[in-house]
């Protein structure tokens, strides 16, 4: 229970932090917060169902039970903690440019992630003991990149526009080295 | 039915000697699929989005989010293992009911990674709450056995994750198969038959013999022990007087079971009362030192001659667990050899008397001079809410069945109503009214 708990506040504080300041974000903002806070609800409610034992199936079930199987089916098929993520993301993307924000938002974006893996793998805190050394490396990129960020551009002129587009190109060649298959 | 502690040991004891140990029962090589995992692709969604989202919305900061992500997902781990050796090994492969099985699984030959284990169980089987998983490529999972059979009661699932969790394998191997025996029924009465085998038993029988039952004393002849003399009663008549006892006898019961018909719920139908009931006469009468064979009438119609000891007991278990529930055509209960129902043997039938070939087999043996006593194990109970309809269907079923009953009373069978919630007894009938080998 302790596990979607922290699952439940983690992907809370997430949503909070990148909402904020709601307004001046239009009907975007609220839309993206609801969405959100549903995707982790929804998670939350995965991994702790998946803590309670599950009765067999009935071969011929009621209406009740059968809508009931539906649920549980549609909560177990539906990828909440992606969609939750790219919600957050979302929102954090709608308000102007705060690097050390999103840096924050970073961070507990990989926690909310390694807990809900915790949580449904039901694995020992020992398993990140392995991965420290990478997620130090990503931890020490993360605060370059926000360091980074927070230089102001070199202006309008064409060594910017190519910067720019170098950029573009880096992040398209991450994207392609982050696709898992 | 609850079994006690006591119970339980004595159940132990039985089986030991039967049980395989130490070696493994499975020891197999597993070849392994490495596929991404779940956390892996969120891990992938999250950088994905972050990146994206920088280019279309010209914020550089947004890359910062997914560069923790992409470091996982970058990570070089060590190379995968293709196959792993797994080894099973059950503390016991024929319990009872109601009893735990061990299996020390081992995982070996997957390196560095890490490695988790847990049980998927199959109807009939739960795990026990603290062991049905571990965390380690080597543990002991348990789980409980709670209906009788012969069944495979799952799977172990093995998964092997790569150092920052990308990758993983998972791997089902089935569990070996257990003989789960019918839980002996508390049965302390047993009937003793009145014309008993000339053979030495623990019946009391009626005839005069070297038993320690003392029945009366008579004038001594040449040949009598003189420690056999009463001297008492010898004073009191001025001639040598000597103490008599009863024989003691054996005798031959058959158990016959009706498999026929398996209604009722799984685990308290009436073929769960017969077996556990059979089990548990089988086991009193062989401790009485009495000859105990076993009619299955059912899908495949199975017989044991009557036998002694407690590899007899072992015998009817595992015939009880190759018994099928249905009815083939042709096996007649008359058609069995003499061997299966010797003359003169105690009939114990356990059956729900819904199978009227099998009522027609209870009435051939009767009349062949059987003692049959039938225990009645039907015990599902009418639905209160029924229908008008439906009620005047269960009121005639009702009186059909008190006809039945009664018919069979009438030729002498003694109808013992059983629901498996107390002692099976026989009230009544300690000794039987067959026709006494009488008194010398």
């Amino acid at each position: 229970m302790k596990q979607v708990l922290a699952i439940t506040l983690l992907g809370a504080a997430c949503t909070f932090w990148s909402s904020q300041p709601l307004r001046g974000t239009g009907f975007l903002g609220p839309l993206f917060v609801v969405l959100a806070s549903a995707c982790v609800a929804g998670g939350a409610l995965r991994v702790a169902r998946k803590e309670v034992d599950r009765e067999d199936r009935l071969f011929l079930p009621g209406l009740l039970l059968r809508l009931g199987y539906a649920a549980d089916d549609v909560l177990n098929a539906v990828g909440w903690e992606s969609g939750s993520v790219v919600c957050i993301i979302v929102l954090e993307a709608l308000h102007p440019s705060r690097p050390w924000h999103s840096g924050v938002l970073g961070v507990a974006l990989m926690c909310y992630l390694l807990a809900v893996h915790r949580g449904e793998s039901t694995i020992a805190v020992g398993f990140l003991r392995g991965q420290v050394r990478f997620l130090g490396l990503g931890l020490a990129s993360l605060a370059l990149a926000s360091a980074l960020a927070t230089i102001p551009s070199a202006g309008t002129g064409g060594l910017s526009a190519g910067l720019e587009a170098v950029a573009a190109l880096a992040a398209l060649a991450a994207v392609a080295l982050a696709l898992p298959l | 039915m609850p079994q006690t502690g006591r119970e339980n040991r004595t159940a132990s004891r039985e089986m030991a000697g039967l049980m395989p140990q130490s070696t493994p029962f499975r020891s197999i090589d597993v070849e392994l699929h490495w596929a991404v995992s779940k956390h892996a692709r969120r891990l992938g969604h999250l950088a994905i989005a972050a990146l994206a989202l920088a280019v279309v919305a010209g914020r550089p900061g947004l890359v910062a989010i997914a560069l923790p992500a992409l470091a996982l997902l970058g990570a070089r781990s060590s190379s995968r293992p293709k196959t792993v050796h797994i080894d099973l090994t059950p503390s016991a492969r024929r319990i009872y009911e109601g009893e735990q099985v061990a299996v020390t699984v081992q995982v070996t030959g997957h390196g560095d990674k890490a490695a988790e284990l847990a049980l998927r169980l199959a109807l009939g089987a739960e795990p026990v709450k603290g062991f049905d998983r571990a965390r380690s490529s080597s543990a002991v999972l348990r789980y409980q056995v709670t209906q009788w059979g012969r069944a495979r009661p799952g799977v172990v699932e093995v998964a092997l994750w790569d150092r920052c969790r990308v990758f993983e394998s998972r791997t089902f191997v089935r569990l070996p198969e257990v003989a789960c025996y019918p839980l002996p029924s508390p049965h302390r009465e047993a009937i003793a038959l009145g014309r008993l085998a000339n053979r030495a038993g623990d019946h009391t029988a009626r005839s005069r013999g070297e038993g320690v039952e003392f029945t009366g004393v008579r004038q001594y002849v040449a040949g009598d022990r003189q420690r056999s003399i009463n001297w008492a009663a010898s004073t009191r008549r001025g001639r040598l007087q000597v103490n008599t006892f009863a024989a003691e006898r054996p005798q031959d019961v058959v158990l016959l079971i009706d498999a026929t018909s398996d209604v009722g719920e799984l685990g308290s139908g009436p073929l769960d009362l017969a077996m556990r009931g059979a089990v548990g006469v089988a086991r009193t009468y062989l401790a009485a030192r009495d000859r105990v064979g076993v009619v299955i009438v059912g899908a495949n119609t199975l017989w044991l001659p009557p036998n002694m000891g407690d590899r007899q007991l072992h015998r009817i278990m595992d015939a009880v667990l190759s018994s099928h529930a249905g009815w083939t055509a042709g096996h007649q209960i008359g058609g069995l050899p003499r061997q299966a129902l010797p003359p003169g043997a105690a009939v114990v039938a356990f059956s729900p008397l819904l199978d009227t070939k099998f009522v027609e087999a209870l009435r051939y043996l009767r009349e062949r001079n059987f003692s049959v006593t039938v225990i009645d194990v039907l015990t599902s109970q009418h639905e209160r809410r029924a229908r008008h309809g439906e009620r005047l269907a269960q009121r005639l079923w009702s009186l059909e069945r008190q006809a039945l009953r009664f018919s069979l009373g009438e030729l002498g069978v003694t109808l013992v109503d059983w629901d498996g919630s107390s002692a099976l007894s026989f009230p009544g009938r300690s000794v039987t009214t067959n026709k006494a080998g009488a008194a010398r």
